[in-house]
């Protein structure tokens, strides 16, 4: 969305027409393909006007998010008046507001956001590196990208627009905060040296796998595909990531004990389909068992590469020393 | 740096904090899971994402509070007013449980009043103790109804002296009298001396303090300030039906001064009085226990055993007694026929010349019998038996020492008295037989004394004849 070229008071919006007659009805006037009505009211219930953003637009951002997120209904459902009133309506139209007007690049809005945010910013931003020095630098780099000084086309973008309101302004600056982080971590960590690279060992080669532990390993990529994708998120981040039970219950909002007991009964379930699988497979069920009691360090498997499409190590990984590698099998208790 | 966070199949930072907060809709949340599950850069972003402890949830109050404390911090903010008000509570509390406390003190209630003098022994020594009282000539209270409060920190101790009645003006016993009245018939061994002075007869009487059994003596003097006067035999009834001025009980014998300087005595604790006529001139006002014979043969610990005036069981009366216990002795033996059979259900009083204490107690089966708790000193052990004669010794008793007397009761015989000397390194005591030999003197150690209001004294050992000092 590009409003930047929009002024306040461009566009004035017309009053609802009162309804003359029940016979013949009016059609509600509509902006962006929303009743002014509700843009109005919204507007008003935003207090949009305090951070210098006129009612219309005020109605074009809320049209671009209800029609970019589709109004909270899932892809190829058609939402109907009231379903796009209720979705707009339970939007934190505020924050909103003070986001695009932001983007718009209005001063009071600034002064506004400023006051409001530019303390539990730094604070997050402290938070999330660890420093005081680097958070102060990761928040004043963020400043400059939401003021909109990279230009597009030879005009102003700012992230601020990609707020949509569905959760709060601040959640948006912390989680916007950790994704330049991880950019810069990223970024930095490609710089290598070339010093420390050393001459290409060389490449040992495989020893041969028994059939056994072949098809072990088969049958632990066959468990862990078959996994809800809840089960992996809470399976990565307990013992790929080593977050704690803490963490995950802050996420997915649940009690820690409850993601303990989740777990524990997660590995629970994950023993009995593995069996299953290697049963499946043509072994007995001692034979099964005593293939589960083969030294994980004998088998080639990762479960990262199982647990996750994506093979760029985790974030915590690669801040890890370089030497240590990637969780197998032989690492975590799986 | 990218130009869209995370763009591509990445969801972006709107729905990464939509998913932390729980506000996508459920189809987006799944998606949004199923990415997270898969992909560690956005779980590491969500994980970053998390708000910190320190970080406050409410944002527009927390910018509006800092503009009010600005040198506050959130974790300090958020603990300061339930400190403060946690503190208030504490204060309202204390000054609450401080206010009931002095208002029960106040109304002078007697179970409060006893229980509050039984749990604060030993009090000051009552010679020391000058407390006054609010009088007023016609009998009624004073305007300050509670003169006790605020000296020596035991104005909470002391009851308030009930109102006394308009006719007579006697107070109404105090229920700490009472249970001291219980202790001194339980116990007549205890003396205990009161004195009671300067009061017209229409006067209020302040109710005694009772500090663990033992009476306290206060002195009242006849000014402006009004006498606290804890008498524990007040509660006896004088055939006047006036309260006690003074008040002395030695063993069962009670000697009382009313308030109209009449004296009276009783032998039996208090149950029968009778008026002792007044050979002085003048009116007593004082009644008191004096001694000046101790037998030399006594210790000093059982010369203070033996003589217990109340007025040395003040604020070391506690002391004493533990000090007693602790250097007790006993006394202990068989009692046989002269054939050599033992005697059952023998009585055996242990006493000395002033206490006339211990006992009596009976043997057992075996003909045993044992006295505890007996200090240091020579007693009278006299020991009889239906169908023999009484047989009566004399033991001096050493410290925490087991002494021995055995007794052989005769029949027909004369008295005889067996003298059982104990000394400190012996582990019994070895009785020399004396046939005929009389007791040790008898002399009363103890004596009663009253000071008249011209300023003579009066003694008397029975508490009935008198004889001028």
């Amino acid at each position: 969305m590009d409003t930047a070229s929009s002024q306040p008071g461009d566009l004035v919006l017309p009053k609802p027409i009162a309804q003359e007659s029940t016979a013949n009805p009016q059609p509600t006037p509509r902006f962006s393909g929303l009743p002014l009505s509700l843009i109005q009211e919204l507007w008003l219930a935003a207090e949009a006007e305090t951070c210098g953003l006129t009612a219309e637009e005020f109605g074009m951002t809320l049209a671009s998010v209800g029609a970019k997120l589709n109004y909270g209904l899932p892809p190829g459902t058609l939402p109907d008046p009231a379903q796009e009133a209720a979705f707009l309506r339970s939007l934190r139209l505020s924050e909103l507001a003070l986001a695009h007007s932001c983007a718009l690049g209005r001063e009071v809005a600034w002064q506004r956001f400023l006051g409001l945010y530019r303390a539990p910013l730094v604070q997050a931003a402290t938070a999330i590196t660890g420093s005081a020095t680097l958070g102060h630098d990761l928040a004043d780099s963020l400043y400059a990208e939401l003021y909109g000084l990279r230009e597009l086309d030879g005009q102003r973008r700012s992230p601020l627009a990609s707020y949509s309101g569905r959760g709060s302004f601040l959640g948006w600056l912390r989680t916007t905060l950790a994704q330049r982080h991880v950019d810069h971590h990223r970024r930095t960590h490609r710089e290598a040296p070339l010093d420390n690279v050393d001459a290409l060992a060389p490449i040992p080669t495989p020893e041969p796998i028994s059939a056994e532990l072949t098809r072990l390993a088969d049958a632990v990529a066959h468990t862990l595909h078959d996994l809800a994708p809840e089960d992996r998120f809470l399976l990565a981040c307990y013992f790929l990531d080593r977050q704690t039970l803490l963490q995950i219950s802050q996420t997915i909002r649940v009690h820690e004990a409850t993601v303990s007991r989740r777990l524990k009964r997660l590995v629970a379930d994950l023993r009995k389909h593995l069996l299953r699988n290697l049963q499946s497979g043509g072994l007995s069920k001692r034979a099964a068992e005593e293939a589960l009691g083969t030294d994980p360090r004998d088998i080639e498997i990762n479960l990262r590469s199982l647990l996750q499409i994506s093979q760029t190590a985790s974030f915590s990984d690669r801040t890890a020393p370089e030497t240590a590698p990637a969780p197998t099998a032989a690492s975590d208790p799986l | 740096m990218s130009e869209l966070p995370q763009s591509g199949r990445h969801p972006d930072a709107d729905q990464l904090s939509a998913f932390i907060e729980h506000a996508l809709p459920e189809h987006e949340y799944q998606l949004a899971l199923a990415h997270l599950a898969d992909c560690p850069e956005c779980r590491t972003i969500v994980s970053l994402s998390l708000p910190s402890v320190d970080e406050s949830p409410v944002l527009q109050a927390s910018a509006a509070r800092r503009s009010l404390f600005s040198g506050w911090k959130f974790s300090g903010w958020n603990l300061a007013w339930p400190a403060a008000a946690a503190a208030t509570f504490a204060a309202l509390a204390v000054s609450f449980v401080v206010h009931i406390h002095n208002t029960a003190t106040a109304r002078g209630s007697s179970g409060t009043a006893a229980q509050m003098a039984e749990s604060h022994a030993p009090a000051p020594p009552a010679a020391t103790e000058r407390s006054p009282i609010a009088p007023t000539a016609n009998g009624a209270q004073s305007k300050d109804a509670h003169p006790l409060q605020g000296r020596n920190g035991l104005s909470q101790l002391r009851p308030v002296p009930s109102k006394p009645s308009a006719g007579t003006g006697a107070a109404k016993p105090q229920s700490p009298l009472a249970q001291t009245a219980d202790q001194l018939q339980q116990n007549p061994s205890r003396a205990s001396n009161t004195f009671m002075a300067g009061q017209p007869a229409s006067e209020a009487t302040a109710p005694p303090a009772i500090v663990g059994g033992i009476s306290q003596t206060v002195e009242v003097r006849n000014d402006a300030t009004p006498p606290a006067v804890l008498s524990p035999i007040a509660q006896h009834p004088l055939p006047s039906h006036l309260p006690a001025l003074s008040m002395v009980s030695y063993a069962q014998r009670i000697l009382a001064i009313d308030t109209r300087n009449t004296l009276f005595f009783s032998d039996d604790a208090g149950n029968h009085w009778k008026t002792i006529p007044s050979p002085w001139e003048g009116r007593a006002v004082k009644v008191e226990l004096a001694s000046s014979t101790i037998p030399s043969v006594l210790s000093p610990a059982a010369a203070t055993n033996k003589l217990r005036p109340a007025s040395s069981f003040g604020a070391v009366g506690g002391l004493l007694r533990s000090s007693a216990r602790a250097t007790s002795s006993t006394l202990t033996g068989t009692v046989k026929d002269p054939a050599g059979a033992v005697i059952p259900g023998a009585s055996v009083v242990v006493s000395n010349s002033t206490t006339m204490g211990g006992g009596p107690v009976k043997t057992d089966s075996a003909g045993r019998y044992v006295v505890n708790d007996l200090s240091p000193g020579s007693y009278q052990v006299e020991v009889q038996a239906p169908g023999f004669e009484k047989r009566q010794i004399a033991v001096t008793l050493t410290a925490s020492q087991q002494n021995l007397a055995d007794f052989t009761l005769s029949v027909g015989q004369l008295a005889q008295t067996v003298s059982v000397e104990a000394p400190a390194s012996a582990s019994s005591p070895v009785a020399r037989k004396k046939t005929a030999e009389p007791p040790p003197a008898s002399e009363p150690l103890t004596r009663f004394e009253i000071t008249t209001d011209t300023g003579e004294r009066w003694t008397s050992t029975d508490g009935q004849t008198w004889m001028h000092r």
